[in-house]
């Protein structure tokens, strides 16, 4: 009879770059496996569905094999799925383990992403969080359930902004929106009425808000609040305060205000870091 | 193609085929030439995987032709502000996303180096394909096991290109 597998244990079907990463320092035990190509994942497979003792498993592995261990892997086992180009964001998966993927493409996975994710699955508390579907803020840059599409958005509707800004030299801040978007020749506004492009009412109508002239409704500013909160993966906007401010601005200004530009470039800075890890 | 699709498409290439079915392919054919493991039908298979070339160059120009489109971020303007606002409002916001995107991207240079890396791999699988009836009669194994050290090289180069694709979108 073979032997129980250890806690901690990891597939990598490259035998390369995932299994040196989390063998060293972080205690996680490579699967003993003989066989090579697509044999040697269906073989990694069934000596984890073999096993109970394992309770968490860093697997590069194909698809046909990880379908099954979705399927199959008991509650109290968690399997964190790796690849080389990364993830897209994908909500969890298992049917009754908590089976997830890494956004992060292995060739850039470092010492501490694999340390931060070992302590986040180890815990009770991460777990749970995981399971539902809110990402502790220490790994949000490694595991993302949903695509910030209202993110991408408003990402884009505050480029508009930064051009408004960019193209009024003596206007404070303008450099910096010009050096925001990438030194860019601002493409000529499409009409005379350029303020338009830096009212609130403009970011509402863009991010499709229910407002009036003296502001967003209620109930559409708390479905926004919330939407971006899931894409972001965070249990509160308190974990990325200049996207905070960004979207209480957002949802608490006037419809012919103009906006406050240290929040939009705060926010903006923000939100391309979050995204640019998308 | 749209983002996911272009995606998938990558993926089903790059990931699927070229790097867990091609490059581990030539890594067996390595490892038999050194006499470090014996399969009769290594030769066959590797012909096979040859063969198949013609058909995934086309998937592989796809990705490529594909990508400019699909990662381009006007494309979420399009899709998904658009319904929202005027029309000259989405093409402006359209045209600065596309220009700075363009700018941090650089798809074009990208796009240059991936038809080199193929061309590359292309001119390689030539030679190995010329080589492996000479090898099935143990002929030239020396040259042949250079080549396919050079062919996995370039398959692995071109990997690795098409992963860093897309890697900004915003």
């Amino acid at each position: 009879m073979a032997d129980a597998l250890p806690q901690f244990v990891v597939f990598d079907h490259d035998s390369g770059q995932l299994e040196l990463l989390v063998k060293e320092k972080n205690c996680f035990s490579p699967l003993a496996t003989t066989k090579s190509g697509d044999l040697k994942d269906a073989e990694a497979k069934d000596l984890l569905l073999g096993d109970l003792n394992w309770k968490i498993a860093f697997v590069h592995i194909n698809d046909e094999p990880w379908s099954d261990l979705s399927r199959g892997a008991p509650v109290d086992q968690v399997l964190l799925r790796f690849s080389t180009q990364g993830y897209p964001p994908t909500p969890p998966q298992g049917a009754h383990a908590l089976c997830i993927h890494c956004i992060k493409k292995i060739s850039a996975l470092e010492k501490k992403d694999i340390k931060l994710l070992k302590a986040v699955l180890a815990s009770e508390k991460g777990r749970k969080c995981l399971r539902e579907k809110k990402i502790p803020e220490r790994i949000a840059h490694l595991i993302s359930f949903e695509e910030p599409h209202r993110s991408r958005a408003l990402h884009i509707l505050l480029l508009g902004v930064l051009a408004v800004l960019a193209s009024s030299p003596n206007r404070k801040r303008s450099a910096e929106a010009k050096e925001l978007l990438g030194g860019i020749e601002i493409p000529p506004l499409p009409n005379a009425e350029i303020d338009k492009y830096d009212k609130y009412k403009t970011l509402w109508r863009g991010l499709g808000l229910e407002a009036t002239e003296e502001g967003v409704t209620p109930k559409s500013a708390e479905a926004f609040r919330a939407s971006i909160v899931r894409e972001l993966g965070v249990n509160s906007l308190s974990d990325k305060p200049n996207i905070d401010k960004l979207v209480t601005t957002i949802c608490s200004a006037k419809a012919n205000d103009c906006t406050d530009k240290k929040v939009v470039i705060d926010g903006f800075k923000e939100l391309s870091l979050f995204l640019s890890k998308q | 193609m749209n983002p996911t699709s272009w995606s998938r498409a990558r993926s089903d290439f790059n990931h699927a085929w070229l790097k867990n079915r091609f490059v581990v392919a030539l890594s067996k054919a390595r490892k038999v030439l050194d006499g470090a493991v014996e399969d009769e039908f290594i030769w066959d298979d590797l012909s096979a995987l040859l063969a198949e070339w013609s058909a995934r160059k086309i998937d592989a120009m796809q990705i490529l032709e594909g990508y400019a489109v699909a990662m381009n971020p006007s494309r979420i303007v399009a899709d998904g502000i658009g319904e929202n606002l005027d029309s000259e409002t989405t093409s402006w916001l359209a045209d600065i996303a596309s220009r700075r995107w363009t700018q941090t991207e650089k798809p074009e240079e990208r796009i240059a180096t991936a038809r080199e890396a193929m061309d590359t791999m292309n001119a390689q699988i030539e030679v190995v394909a010329n080589l492996i009836p000479d090898v099935r009669q143990n002929k030239s194994s020396v040259k042949f096991a250079t080549a396919i050290i050079e062919l996995q090289t370039a398959a692995s180069n071109l990997s690795e290109v098409l992963t860093a694709l897309g890697s900004t979108r915003v």
